[in-house]
């Protein structure tokens, strides 16, 4: 008796279609060699990072959406950050901005957000799995000294 | 939440590998849910239950997750 889902017709519906998408936009202007290949970057991680972990396992899904969150939120954090510090180091910004001249536009895309979240996402999600799969060792030395401190215990 | 998974699996003789296969979930997840990582949702645990022989109740008691 093992719980049933559609997940997995999800799972590869998503990514064929997201597939699907890329490939019928190569004529336009969203089409990869326009970005330089970040589509297909970004896609190919995208599908790596959907297939890593066993159809139904509801440990695995939770801790991809968990991961998924905290890349976007730490790439969307990390570009505001670097953008912020760039322009205020870069003087050029600066004097453009003295002289109420727009600023120069930005090679920050979409894909580059994508690719950040996707690696941020992907290694969290191993990271938490090789927690889970490990063994609780016994707490031993200075690590149960302080252990017995925190939790009475 | 605390739980009596590793001590029926081992009663039962099964590795978790195997054990994992009967409840269609990875062996990390059984591992998570023995080392109290991770709570299981209600179906699965229904399953855990049933596989067991026993109620969710006799299974799983209260406490915090790690």
């Amino acid at each position: 008796m093992k719980p049933t889902t559609a997940e997995p017709c999800y799972s590869y519906l998503v990514t064929v279609s997201s597939w699907l998408l890329v490939l019928l936009s190569l004529p336009s202007q969203l089409s990869p060699e326009r970005t330089g290949g970040a589509g297909f970057i970004a896609l190919g991680l995208a599908t790596s990072f959907l297939h890593s972990y066993q159809r139904g396992d509801e440990r695995g899904r939770s801790l991809q959406l968990k991961a998924l969150a905290a890349g976007f939120y730490s790439s969307v954090m990390g570009f505001l950050f670097g953008s912020m510090m760039v322009r205020t180091l870069d003087t050029e910004t600066v004097m453009r901005d003295l002289r109420h001249e727009p600023p120069l536009p930005s090679s920050l895309g979409i894909w580059d957000i994508t690719i950040m979240t996707l690696v941020v996402a992907q290694l969290l999600f191993w990271f938490w799995r090789y927690r889970d799969a490990r063994e609780t060792a016994p707490v031993t030395g200075w690590r149960r000294v302080v252990q017995m401190c925190l939790t009475g215990r | 939440m605390k739980n009596r998974v590793r001590e029926l699996r081992t009663a039962k003789g099964w590795s978790q590998g195997e054990l994992a296969e009967r409840l269609g979930v990875s062996r990390q997840t059984v591992n998570a849910i023995e080392t109290e990582r991770y709570d299981p949702s209600l179906p699965l645990a229904f399953v855990i239950a049933a596989l067991f022989g026993q109620r969710i109740e006799d299974l799983f008691e209260p406490g915090e997750t790690k």
